[in-house]
């Protein structure tokens, strides 16, 4: 499901959710992690999603990248609700729409650099020439196109963070999603790969929300939203 | 995901992460080995018994005697003889004519005087019986070559005597090679009468040699010779009289035939033909089917056991996928978060059981080809050794193809679940925790 | 006891997948070209002492089956002598399957029982020709043996006056035997026949007055009847008629074929 086409002067998609709610089954009886959360996120803006751990700002993160399907309440990314997609639509959803980046960096071990990027770009049909070639830019683009054939295991934190950055953006998503990106990094590593990520929204139109509990990295951001117990606090 | 991409996915994951697939192809590998390797032997195994039953001769053969069938002689293997009843050209003619007959061989024995070579102890003479057949096609022949070789046909000298013939001249049945050459007189009698009014004797007589020594089907008898030399004693015989009893003339041109059928499925058929011409037949049916039977025993034995093992390789490839799964959780998670579809995920751990299999299963069948041939060359040393003849692998590709396509598909069947598990992994497993 | 039978034969087979019965292989290959050619054909006319009658081992002793084994061993030999056969018994007998049988060589031995019987020389000459010219005429070698010596044989002297004392008894005693000079005779007469005859027929002549007084000098040669050649005098008599074979019918008849 395509949220809108590219379009240049509507830079990224909003983000709206209202009276979100979110249970986990645990052994002892459900879990609520979000207690009915309201917040907006203009197209293009850039929001840095703290609070402590347990607060809820990766399921939030999840709900929002389509990893889960959501159970109540009203989610809308770019006008559009994906509070009823499920199944293949979710999937859709998040090949078209969302650019994911993880603390984990999410590489396929087995695979290079730029294996990992064409992986992305293998899910929408595109032929394996036109695949490379993309690949390749977008590998240049943040600046490892020297390591084309390198596997992760040879890469720095900073450069596999980076590897995984061009594969969400593989598929010119309008949401980019990053889940404490800067984790596992050094400040050096950490800024550079802060500045491609806000280099990616602005270049390329997206809107950036990121989840940190890094104050340096959420000041960084145009809006600071803060979970405290599955609720936006003030 | 298209599914070459998969493939591609899949053979990378599979290759690259050598280390934990090795040992589950190692599985398969012998898994396919050990039922390739019984496979072969058991066909090979297989056709050297029926062989044996033939004693020589075609395994279709069907022995005919020149006298009616007794009731019930269709359900026994053994001849159930009423009275005698003429085989002629006619006959075989028409039994040729019969759907289901590969060739029709005349048997015409008779009974012989033969005096063979002096030795201390041994007798002057031998009343036997001389057994013709048409030794321009000797394939058709339920006969054995011991030693030496088989007359050649047409009017030849030459004659291929019995083990009976060595024990009868107190030879040394383990040395055949001894009555080779030996020089035998045979003597067939034309009766006559005389004006003395007493019966008159004569003989035609062939001094015959012993060219071979054999083990023989066609009709009971201590010497086989070429059916012409028979067929003149006969005309010779048939000139006179005959002495009743003892000697009564042999009014039919044939004393037998050994009809080859087409193929084991053919038998029956053809010897209900023949039956209904009059002529009591017998065949080993009984015999092969016990022994088919006994034989598919083995088989379906040999064949669990292989299979057994199979399905023992199949559990570790679940086992192993299972435990990849969960290992890559984050990893099909991640596949997820970037777009792929429940249906890419297990297609792509779908794929690689299938390349485990892929490569189990044609490594084992080339490791069980070559663990057959092996075991062949220690048996036919051993055979060898006996002074025996030795067995042919046959590897016939059926076996091949199951062993390469049985395994992979085994393989495809080990890693549905797992895929499905994958498949099932929900995309927040990427990010991992609540 | 079909299933006892089935069963242990089973098991027998199945056992014997590697203890068989010792084949050497398929017999696919009789391991030598078809014959089509004729044999050569060997017929005996004759009486009781080309029988056998004398010998241990008739089948084997005969001479006529001496002389098959040494000299035409690849020959088909039809024996039709019958012991006490006359020329003219011989004649209705074993003449025409004679000349059914096509023989290339043909021996003939029959004086001795005519002469016993006293037949005519006329009547001998007469049956002689009827017996040898279809032969000759046809083809055939035919070797015709004239009659031995035979006033000295110990039966014939047993029913004579002052019988030798270690000879066997006389058959017939009282019976009036020709004396030896007329035996000589009629001998002399017969065999001056046979040689006309075969001479007229193309027939070759087995002398066996060529060994002299056999009875006497090779009493070995006479068999305990005092009659018949021993198994030492067929053998003699054997390479006699050999002998007088043509060398091309030898080496035809003993040649593999």
């Amino acid at each position: 499901m395509v949220i809108s086409p590219r379009d240049p002067r509507a830079p990224g998609v909003t983000v709206v959710t209202s009276g979100l709610r979110h249970t986990y089954p645990t052994a002892g009886g459900d879990l609520v992690v979000l207690h009915g959360l309201d917040l907006e996120v203009p197209g293009g803006g850039y929001a840095a999603l703290t609070g402590a751990s347990g607060a809820g700002k990766s399921t939030l993160l999840s709900l929002l990248g389509g990893l889960e399907a959501v159970q109540e309440g009203v989610a809308e990314v770019g006008g559009r609700s994906i509070a009823t997609l499920r199944g293949d639509d979710l999937a859709t959803y998040r090949r078209e729409t969302v650019g994911f980046v993880f603390q984990h960096y999410g590489l396929v071990p087995v695979l290079s650099a730029l294996e990992n990027i064409e992986l992305a770009l293998s899910l929408t049909g595109i032929d394996r020439d036109e695949r490379r070639d993309r690949a390749r830019t977008l590998l240049a683009s943040v600046g490892l196109a020297d390591r084309e054939h390198h596997r992760p295991s040879t890469l720095s934190g900073g450069e596999r963070q980076r590897v995984a950055i061009a594969r969400a953006m593989a598929n010119d998503p309008r949401l980019l999603l990053a889940d404490e990106p800067t984790g596992n990094l050094d400040e050096q590593a950490a800024a550079q790969v802060l500045g491609l990520l806000e280099s990616m929204r602005t270049e390329h139109g997206c809107t950036l929300i990121v989840v940190t509990h890094n104050r340096s990295v959420a000041e960084r951001a145009t809006m600071r939203l803060r979970l405290d117990g599955g609720r936006l606090a003030a | 995901m298209s599914w070459s991409d998969a493939l591609r996915l899949a053979f990378e994951s599979a290759t690259r992460r050598f280390g934990r697939t090795v040992l589950t192809v190692l599985a398969v590998t012998l898994a396919s080995a050990l039922l390739v390797a019984l496979a072969t032997i058991v066909v090979t195994a297989n056709s050297r018994v029926i062989n044996q039953v033939s004693k020589g001769g075609p395994i279709t053969a069907i022995r005919v005697a020149a006298a009616r069938a007794e009731p019930g002689q269709l359900e026994t293997d053994d001849f159930r003889l009423g009275s005698p009843l003429r085989i002629d050209e006619a006959t075989i003619a028409g039994i040729e004519r019969s759907e289901g007959v590969d060739a029709v061989a005349p048997v015409l024995d008779l009974e012989v005087l033969a005096v063979p070579p002096r030795v201390p102890g041994g007798p002057q003479r031998i009343f036997e019986r001389m057994v013709g057949v048409d030794l321009r096609h000797p394939e058709r022949l339920p006969v054995t070559v011991l030693a030496g070789r088989l007359p050649a046909a047409g009017l030849s000298n030459e004659t291929a005597v019995t083990l009976g013939y060595l024990d009868r001249l107190r030879l040394d049945a383990d040395d055949p090679e001894r009555a080779l050459g030996q020089r035998v007189a045979m003597a067939h009698a034309q009766v006559v009468p005389s004006v003395t009014g007493e019966l008159d004797y004569r003989g035609r007589w062939v001094a015959a040699e012993i060219v071979g020594v054999v083990a023989q089907e066609a009709a009971p008898g201590m010497f086989l010779v070429p059916i012409e030399q028979v067929q003149e004693d006969r005309d010779w015989a048939l000139r006179g009289v005959g002495d009743g009893d003892r000697q009564p003339l042999p009014r039919s041109p044939f004393s037998g035939l050994i009809v080859v059928a087409d193929t084991l499925g053919d038998v029956h058929d053809v010897r209900e033909a023949i039956d209904d011409l009059g002529y009591s037949t017998s065949a080993p049916e009984q015999l092969i089917a016990n022994v088919q039977r006994y034989l598919r025993v083995v088989d379906i034995v040999l064949g669990a056991i292989g299979l057994i093992a199979l399905v023992i390789a199949a559990l570790g490839i679940t086992n192993a996928m299972l435990a990849q799964v969960r290992e890559r959780r984050r990893e099909i998670g991640v596949l997820k978060a970037i777009g792929a579809r429940d249906r890419d995920v297990q297609r792509v751990f779908l794929l690689e059981a299938g390349f485990v299999g892929a490569a189990g299963g044609v490594a084992g069948t080339a490791l069980g080809i070559v663990t057959a041939a092996a075991v062949g060359a220690v048996v036919n040393r051993y055979l060898a050794q006996q002074g025996l003849q030795g067995v042919e692998l046959s590897v016939p590709l059926a076996i091949v193809v199951a062993g390469i396509g049985g395994a992979t598909a085994l393989a495809l069947v080990a890693g549905t679940v797992p895929a499905r598990r994958a498949a099932r992994l929900p995309a927040r497993e990427a990010v991992g925790g609540a | 006891m079909r299933g006892a039978r089935s069963t242990s034969v089973i098991a027998a087979v199945v056992v014997s997948l590697v203890a068989c019965d010792g084949a050497t292989g398929p017999a696919i290959d009789a391991g030598a070209p078809p014959v089509d050619g004729e044999p050569v054909v060997y017929v005996a006319i004759g009486a009781s002492e080309s029988a056998g009658v004398g010998t241990q081992d008739p089948f084997s002793q005969a001479w006529p089956k001496v002389l098959w084994r040494d000299s035409l061993p690849e020959a088909v030999l039809y024996d039709l002598a019958r012991p006490g056969s006359t020329l003219a018994e011989a004649l209705a007998e074993q003449s025409s399957e004679a000349r059914r049988l096509h023989p290339d060589v043909v021996t003939v031995w029959l004086n001795v029982n005519d002469l016993i019987e006293k037949h005519p020389v006329a009547t001998y000459e007469r049956e002689l020709k009827r017996l040898i010219f279809p032969l000759t005429g046809s083809g055939a070698t035919v070797l015709v043996a004239t009659t031995p010596r035979i006033d000295s044989l110990p039966i014939y002297l047993a029913c004579r006056p002052n019988p030798p004392p270690d000879g066997p008894s006389c058959p017939q005693p009282g019976v009036a035997l020709p004396t030896p000079a007329e035996v000589r005779s009629m001998v002399a007469g017969y065999n001056d026949v046979i040689r006309r005859v075969a001479a007229e027929a193309g027939a070759i002549v087995v002398d066996l007055q060529l060994f002299g007084d056999a009875p006497a000098q090779h009493p070995e040669w006479i068999a305990e009847d005092g009659f018949h050649p021993s198994a030492r005098g067929a053998e003699v008599i054997a390479e006699a008629f050999a002998d007088a074979l043509p060398e091309q019918i030898v080496s035809e008849a003993s040649a593999p074929r």
